[in-house]
């Protein structure tokens, strides 16, 4: 017959070893709750007692200071140290005032499409030609003071207008030059005429 | 036939107006800002390609404003055509000396480059101002003034100090100008408006039109081949008129060809030196110019 679950733990329980504790273990446990009870007892019926005021005043005195020795080398370091960072910071704050913020904006601007610099027309060409042809072959006109003048005049704006020209290509155009340039181109245009009315004279 | 004319006239309306276009540019620029209050006494600039603005006031210190803009489609090309603006700023004693100067080859330079000065001074100080490529404006100001300007403009505005203006290919314009005004000009165009001053100019080649308001100072031109108009007051005036190759148009309508015109009233008016050649000499009263 078949032992059930019941049966076999009370069989293998049967076979344990016993054990006995010792008769005063329960009233040593009791003997230490009792000292813990008892200790707060104590400490509540402890007397209260305040210092007098005067007490830190005399102590006070009596505590020695720390030893605030900084070695020679170590104090002028530190010297040294601060007035390069104030220096350092002054040449900082010079170089921020002295810098200029760059701003940058955009702008629509109107501009000639064919803005290029003019070049001396043909007909401006063969017309100074022309003339310096006509001048070799009868110099009774050019040899005239106002014939000089006029001729000198066309060298001279020729001369202004390639300066013009060089400065524009350099560094651009401004309203000024393009109106200085007009001013050459018709004082140019003007001096040819009168030129050729002189020879036609 | 008609049809065919209204096309061509719209293709060429078409052509005119894509003469001029519009575009956007970076527009890079850094401010030099100071003041000078220390005791200065005159104010130097050299400008190249420079709007130079002057203007007094009534505080006792000099404020100026520099401003250096580099221009161009590409933001990079502006910022780095900037470094090639060069201006000193300095004071020298009672002296305050600026300049600014292009410095790099034309090659590397793809940026339209250029410089405002905005300058306010008081009333005692001097300036002795030249500029290249630019305008120079000179407002309320009672100070002696130097100016020399070649290929720009000049505009006076309410100046009654002793001006000197030298001017080569530009622009002369003012309005109420009293103390004295003495001017050389070569291919310039002056015109100047409300004058109450001794007048002294010497030009080649250019137009000069003057709009006197009184009789009590006196007016010389000597000018070659340079037209002249003056507008002047209702009042009498001693005349020295003389034109070659031209003609003097009087207030009275007068018109003299080709020779010398002169009349004497009395020593307490003006008298009006002018001479030209090839041009006329024209003579208005009241109508302002």
């Amino acid at each position: 017959m078949a032992m059930n679950k019941t049966d076999i733990f009370k069989d293998k329980i049967s076979v344990l070893p016993e054990f006995e504790p010792e008769a005063n273990l329960w009233g040593r446990i009791e003997a230490e709750l009792d000292f813990d009870l008892n200790m707060k007892r104590a400490i509540a019926g402890l007397p209260t007692f305040d210092p007098e005021d005067r007490l830190w005043d005399e102590i006070n005195p009596k505590i020695q200071k720390p030893n605030n020795y900084i070695p020679f080398i170590v104090k002028w370091s530190a010297m040294a140290a601060s007035v390069a960072i104030v220096v350092s910071l002054s040449v900082l704050l010079y170089h921020t005032h002295s810098q200029s913020k760059i701003i940058v904006e955009t702008e629509i601007v109107s501009e000639e499409i064919s803005s290029e610099w003019p070049q001396p027309s043909l007909t401006e060409i063969k017309a100074i030609q022309m003339i310096e042809q006509l001048c070799q072959s009868d110099k009774s006109v050019c040899d005239n003071q106002s014939f000089k003048e006029k001729i000198d005049l066309y060298h001279e704006l020729e001369l202004e207008e390639a300066q013009l020209g060089n400065a524009i290509k350099s560094i651009g155009e401004s309203p000024e030059m393009v109106k200085a340039l007009i001013r050459i181109e018709n004082m140019k245009s003007k001096t040819i005429q009168e030129l050729i009315t002189l020879m036609n004279v | 036939m008609r049809k065919l004319v209204y096309i061509l006239a719209f293709v060429l309306l078409l052509a005119g107006l894509k003469s001029v276009a519009q575009q956007e540019v970076y527009k890079v620029s850094k401010l030099i800002d100071r003041d000078f209050t220390q005791e200065v006494k005159e104010v130097e600039i050299i400008g190249e390609k420079a709007t130079i603005e002057i203007e007094g006031w009534n505080k006792n210190y000099i404020d100026v404003q520099i401003r250096m803009i580099s221009r161009n489609p590409m933001r990079k090309n502006a910022e780095i055509d900037l470094q090639y603006i060069k201006t000193d700023l300095i004071q020298t004693g009672s002296t305050l000396r600026m300049k600014n100067f292009f410095e790099g080859k034309s090659s590397q330079i793809t940026s339209n480059l250029s410089v405002e000065y905005i300058i306010k001074v008081p009333s005692t100080v001097s300036l002795t101002v030249s500029n290249l490529y630019g305008k120079l404006m000179v407002r309320n100001s009672s100070n002696q003034i130097q100016l020399d300007v070649s290929f720009g403009s000049i505009e006076l505005e309410s100046v009654n100090g002793k001006i000197n203006v030298l001017s080569k290919y530009g622009d002369i314009t003012g309005d109420k100008i009293e103390g004295s005004i003495s001017c050389t000009a070569e291919k310039t165009d002056i015109n100047l408006k409300e004058v109450n001053a001794p007048v002294k100019i010497k030009s080649k080649y250019g137009e000069i039109a003057l709009s006197l308001t009184s009789n009590q100072y006196p007016v010389i031109i000597n000018s070659h081949r340079t037209k002249l108009l003056l507008t002047i007051p209702d009042k009498p005036f001693n005349y020295k008129l003389k034109t070659l190759f031209s003609e003097i148009d009087l207030p009275d309508k007068t018109v003299i060809k080709d020779d010398f015109y002169e009349k004497k009233i009395n020593d307490t008016v003006s008298t009006l030196e002018l001479s030209t050649s090839y041009c006329p000499i024209i003579i208005l009263t009241g109508k302002k110019l």
